[in-house]
């Protein structure tokens, strides 16, 4: 339903003339519809949106991730004068000018997730993805009880994400000397990729103890291709908190992962929003909590996954 | 004489020599593969195993179902974009009606029909609208990419019984049921394209498709044929790949339409029509695979992996580049 406000108020955009204030209107920008990530943030807009009575806009490049596509949308979007952007950058610096373009219109914007290097932001609302890497690797090394064999599983080179969550996973093993590192290779955020990958790692290594996964996708891919295999022993456990992940955590087929919600994200953005607009102090830099899912919370973890409500801003940015 | 029976033997004659160049090119290309796998064997000490080879054809399994249809498409002179968009959108629908109905059979015809449809489609424009088939099915491609982003709306469909899973994941007789799967289509197509007369007239309206008109050839009713089974092929790899990976989103296809592409023009199938096979695309499938799984047994660097890639393909392509000459001067 939701969708189709979307369509409605786009096909409505169209009739009437562009320059027109929209009251209560949100526009939100994420990369692509292929990656579930951005439907939580899509969500979390659309529920912290109705929470104070205004309406989102969504705004999806038709090609996963097409630069040039989320400019033009940004720059059409300016014309409507909606009250609040709530903004994913696909790139962190080839946005920087249509965000000039939102800044000259007075119009407030809250980066979130993927970061853009300049322009006038209320708040960039993320995680820190090295914590990450560093916290689910320090679990895993020591459920291994400081030594093993570990193969990591990387998404795509060059992607801030990646190459930030890969450093936290190796200086998290870094820590325990007899932990030894056999591969790190490259499986594109891919599942059906990650589960060729993995089951080629498993020929080549007879030994193996550990697996660690940038992304939960390629988690689920690798899982898949090691109980396949019929391989015993191998703990796996990656970052990102999907549903399928956690409930393979509370299963106990996999170790852990660590919350990367997009859901809140969008809450504190509109959190953030409103106290800029009471005139209240907002940090430059909204860091979530970096929060490891194990057995001991996985249940909790999915009931709010499956029922998720915004998180309070005292519980996350304190004061 | 008339025109049409004179350029009738033109293409028949044209077929046998056709058919003496194809067969050069497969023994090429097994070459290529012997020539990976011999490397590979001396480089490494797991690659020539029974669970090694077991992995790669069913890696290569997948790859060679969705490319099986495109084949036929490519030897009429066509092309299929929307081979991946369709394996995104059947494995979309296929996991939906699953859990609507719980019913198996009623998915997997799901995703047949969806595949087989799309097909039609395409058909439709390219014969009877006499579309450029490039156009029509990057056209396609979006229609079905939107449908499949709208269907979803963003989520994953995740966790599927036993019984379906066995089309990706399963054994029997302790052969991977994707492999056997791959087999029959393998024999189906290789046996359609060399011994039965459409599988002829295919090569004739890919080699010169006024001249197949002339003589006689249906060229409407065999495009729609092929574009048809491209469909139903796609669908299909939707079905496998769903029950392979245990899981559905509709952004699955766009990363395999360039490297299926690749699997079929590796295989000796050319984009200007007339050429190509079966047996060449199971080649190319493997070699691309084959190439994969070496990078991850030596654990070759990340960083260097797409260079390693692209450069087995430019070998493998110059290969036949220079044997061609040397076919030219002999």
């Amino acid at each position: 339903m939701k969708m189709f406000r979307g369509l409605a108020l786009a096909a409505a955009a169209l009739m009437t003339s562009a320059a027109y204030a929209a009251e209560g209107e949100v526009a939100v920008f994420t990369s692509n519809n292929t990656d579930p990530f951005f439907q939580t943030i899509r969500d979390g807009a659309d529920f912290s949106a109705e929470e104070r009575g205004m309406a989102t806009i969504q705004y999806v490049p038709t090609k996963p991730n097409n630069i040039v596509e989320q400019i033009a949308q940004v720059e059409g979007a300016v014309g409507r004068e909606p009250e609040l952007m709530i903004f994913v950058a696909i790139d962190p610096d080839a946005l920087v000018p249509a965000i000039d373009k939102v800044n000259q219109a007075g119009i407030p914007i809250a980066n979130i997730a993927d970061k853009s290097y300049k322009g006038d932001f209320i708040t960039y609302v993320g995680y820190d993805n090295f914590a990450l890497g560093e916290i689910v690797a320090t679990r895993m090394a020591e459920e291994l009880g400081g030594s093993g064999k570990v193969i990591i599983i990387d998404g795509i080179k060059g992607n801030h994400t990646n190459e930030e969550r890969l450093k936290g996973y190796k200086a998290g093993l870094a820590k325990f000397p007899d932990i030894e590192v056999l591969a790190s290779q490259p499986a594109n955020f891919n599942r059906l990729q990650a589960l060729n990958v993995m089951e080629n790692l498993l020929q080549a290594n007879p030994q193996i103890d550990g697996v660690l996964t940038i992304v939960d996708t390629m988690g689920m891919g690798a899982l898949d291709a090691i109980e396949g295999a019929g391989r015993e022993g191998i703990i796996v456990a990656s970052i990102d908190g999907i549903e399928e992940a956690v409930e393979a955590v509370r299963d106990g087929r996999m170790l852990a992962t660590a919350e990367f919600s997009g859901f809140s994200m969008s809450c504190l953005a509109f959190d953030a929003y409103d106290r800029s607009k009471d005139g209240q102090e907002v940090p430059e830099d909204i860091i979530l909590p970096t929060v490891l899912i194990d057995q001991a919370n996985a249940e909790a973890t999915l009931d709010g996954l499956r029922n998720p409500t915004c998180p309070t801003w005292d519980e996350k940015v304190g004061n | 004489m008339s025109e049409a029976t004179r350029s009738g033997r033109d293409w028949h004659s044209a077929i046998d020599k056709l058919r003496g160049s194809e067969i050069e090119s497969i023994f090429l290309r097994l070459a290529v593969l012997f020539v990976v796998g011999l490397f590979l064997t001396i480089a490494t000490d797991t690659f020539l195993t029974q669970t090694n080879l077991v992995n790669l054809l069913r890696q290569a399994s997948l790859m060679f179902l969705l490319a099986a249809g495109l084949t036929l498409v490519l030897i009429v002179g066509g092309i299929d974009l929307s081979v991946g968009a369709n394996l995104a959108l059947s494995a979309c629908l296929t996991a939906g009606v699953y859990k609507a109905t719980n019913s198996v059979p009623l998915a997997i015809a799901t995703g047949l029909a969806t595949g087989a449809a799309i097909g039609f489609v395409n058909s439709l424009l390219v014969a009877f609208l006499k579309l450029p088939p490039f156009l029509a099915t990057f056209a396609t491609l979006w229609v079905c990419q939107g449908l499949a982003f709208f269907y979803m709306s963003g989520s994953v469909i995740y966790g599927f019984p036993p019984e379906m899973r066995a089309l990706g994941s399963g054994f029997w007789l302790g052969i991977p049921v994707p492999v056997i799967l791959m087999t029959i289509i393998l024999i189906f197509l290789t046996v359609f394209l060399r011994r039965s007369t459409i599988g002829h007239e295919l090569y004739a309206i890919g080699s010169n498709a006024t001249a197949a008109r002339l003589s006689g050839i249906p060229v409407r009713r065999r495009l729609i044929l092929v574009y048809v089974l491209s469909g139903l092929t796609a669908g299909f790899a939707g079905i496998v790949y769903l029950a392979r990976v245990n899981s559905a989103d509709a952004g699955v296809g766009e990363p395999l339409l360039l490297p299926v592409i690749a699997v079929v023009l590796i295989g000796g199938a050319s984009l200007y029509g007339g050429r190509g096979s079966a047996i060449g695309t199971l080649s190319g499938a493997l070699i691309l695979t084959a190439v994969l799984n070496g990078m991850n047994l030596l654990a070759i660097d990340s960083n260097l992996q797409p260079m390693a890639a692209g450069l087995v393909v430019l070998l493998a392509l110059a290969l036949e580049a220079v044997s061609k000459k040397h076919q030219r001067k002999k």
